[in-house]
């Protein structure tokens, strides 16, 4: 049997005892955002799965919606748009409803929803940090992800698309098909992620990077550190995917909406701020 | 705790190696010789399906007859493996860019049938008239010679593909069933 560590009289440090008695109020206290993430990820693979194989038709994270209400992949659909070089205004309708739900949620998608973040994500344990110019690296590859869509005719990036891997094996699952074409697509992508020595949704994604610039308009769900309690530690900077140091009050555009913040805060000191709702609502 | 006996090397040995094979079966693996038969209402010509395509497969997961596949650009294509089209129109219905459309089942045209008579069980003497009886049920485009052998009418032939999937050749020869079939769509 292991004791707490703590729980020893010899080795006691009344300050490192004070904190780990916090920790571990915490963990009865905070929801466990981890477990939730995870289980929203499988149960939206499940539906499409299921829906594969009961043909209900409901799609994929690429497209997905029963009848006319359908939300779409914003960078497939800009990516089908440069291809044939037609607007499609039906299809732009379905892009348009995850931008707005994007710009009320933020990039969920990829903390929530997306199962690349399970397999990709080295985040701040990436051997190298991220870019200076991250943002301006970002929208090239979007700009050029965009941009051989319009030169070749075809929307190139969702062929390798991790997300679209996954639904491709998802899929493949409810159909009775092969899940090795999805399993060596997404092998390739994290070869490359490794071979960068970056993090693959931190750095490279153009599909989280779309999702970034979207969430830039979200002026919701925000984690902030609480200047009272946080006695900058990199607590949260070591543990959000997108290497994001809340004690310096960084560009949240790219925040995933994750909550690792809140969990492995010693202090408790990460909010979530909602003050901008009650603020839009109060002033009706 | 018991330690578990799978070690770490082992485990990754493991991923590594399906990793490296699942690789190998995406460059090696050969491409379907109906990769270029698509769903009903699909636009013309395959470049313009091509660049509208998303390939969020909601197509595949319309089909009441699994009948689409994903090819390895995830483009969908049907050969009548896993079953055949019934022109219900699901998947145009689903499609949400246009590159499916409803269209008339009675006009419509997927590809058309063709027998390797050097596998055909009825070519190379067993009797077997499998396709024939299914497509008298359909499309009345398959007729038998005087020996009793198929021929594809290929006028009349709309591409459903449900010769293929009653082929039973690929049981015989112990081929796979993608690629052991004795009748194939190929796209027009
Ligand atoms: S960055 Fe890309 S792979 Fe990562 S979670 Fe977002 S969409 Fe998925
Ligand atoms: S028309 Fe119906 S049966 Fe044929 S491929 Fe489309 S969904 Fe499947
Ligand atoms: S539903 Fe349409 S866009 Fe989606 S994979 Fe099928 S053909 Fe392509
Ligand atoms: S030969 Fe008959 S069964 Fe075969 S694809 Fe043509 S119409 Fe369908």
């Amino acid at each position: 049997m292991e004791k707490p560590l703590h729980s020893s009289p010899i080795e006691f440090d009344s300050t490192e005892s004070f904190a780990r008695t916090e920790a571990d109020q915490k963990i009865e206290t905070q929801p466990r955002w981890k477990l939730w993430r995870a289980g929203m990820t499988l149960l939206a693979l499940i539906v499409i799965t299921l829906s594969a194989h009961w043909n209900l038709g409901l799609g994929t994270f690429s497209a997905f919606g029963w009848g006319p209400l359908r939300i779409a992949c914003p960078l497939g659909v800009a990516q089908v748009i440069a291809a044939t070089q037609t607007f499609i205004p039906y299809l732009a309708i379905a892009a348009l409803a995850t931008v707005v739900l994007t710009m009320i949620f933020g990039r969920v998608f990829c903390g929530w929803f997306c199962p690349g973040r399970w397999i990709f994500n080295r985040g701040p344990r990436a051997s190298k940090q991220p870019w200076g110019a991250r943002g301006w690296i970002q929208t090239g590859i979007l700009a050029g992800v965009i941009g051989v869509a319009y030169i070749f005719h075809n929307p190139l990036f969702c062929i390798i698309c991790p997300v679209g891997s996954i639904c491709r094996g998802a899929l493949a699952v409810g159909t009775g098909e092969s899940i090795l074409p999805s399993i060596g697509w997404l092998s390739a992508l994290v070869g490359t992620e490794w071979l960068s020595g970056r993090s693959w949704c931190r750095d490279l994604c153009p599909v989280g990077a779309l999702y970034s610039r979207i969430s830039a308009l979200n002026p919701f769900i925000k984690p902030k550190a609480n200047p009272a309690k946080c006695h900058p530690c990199n607590a949260c900077v070591n543990n959000c995917p997108e290497t994001l140091a809340l004690a310096k009050s960084p560009d949240l555009s790219t925040c995933t909406k994750c909550f690792a913040c809140v969990s492995a805060c010693p202090r408790d000191a990460v909010e979530i701020r909602a003050d901008k709702v009650i603020d839009f609502i109060g002033n009706k | 705790m018991n330690p578990s006996k799978f070690t770490r090397r082992e485990f990754l040995a493991l991923v590594g190696g399906v990793t490296a094979l699942s690789v190998t079966g995406l460059v090696l693996h050969p491409q379907s010789i109906s990769a270029e038969v698509r769903p009903p209402g699909a636009l013309a010509p395959n470049e313009l399906f091509r660049a509208a395509c998303l390939r969020c497969g909601k197509c595949v997961s319309a089909c009441p007859h699994q009948t689409i596949r994903q090819n390895n650009e995830r483009l969908p294509y049907i050969d009548g493996i896993n079953g055949w089209c019934f022109f219900c129109m699901d998947c145009g219905i689903a499609c949400p860019t246009g590159a499916l459309r409803p269209v008339d089942p009675h006009s419509t045209k997927l590809g058309t049938a063709i027998i390797d008579r050097a596998r055909c069980l009825a070519w190379t003497h067993l009797e077997c008239h499998a396709c024939y009886d299914q497509c008298v049920k359909l499309k009345q485009a398959i007729t038998l010679d005087a020996q009793k052998r198929p021929l594809v009418d290929l006028k009349r032939c709309n591409g459903c593909g449900a010769c293929v999937t009653v082929c039973p050749q690929s049981n015989l020869e112990g081929r796979s069933k993608e690629f052991g079939k004795a009748v194939a769509l190929v796209a027009d």
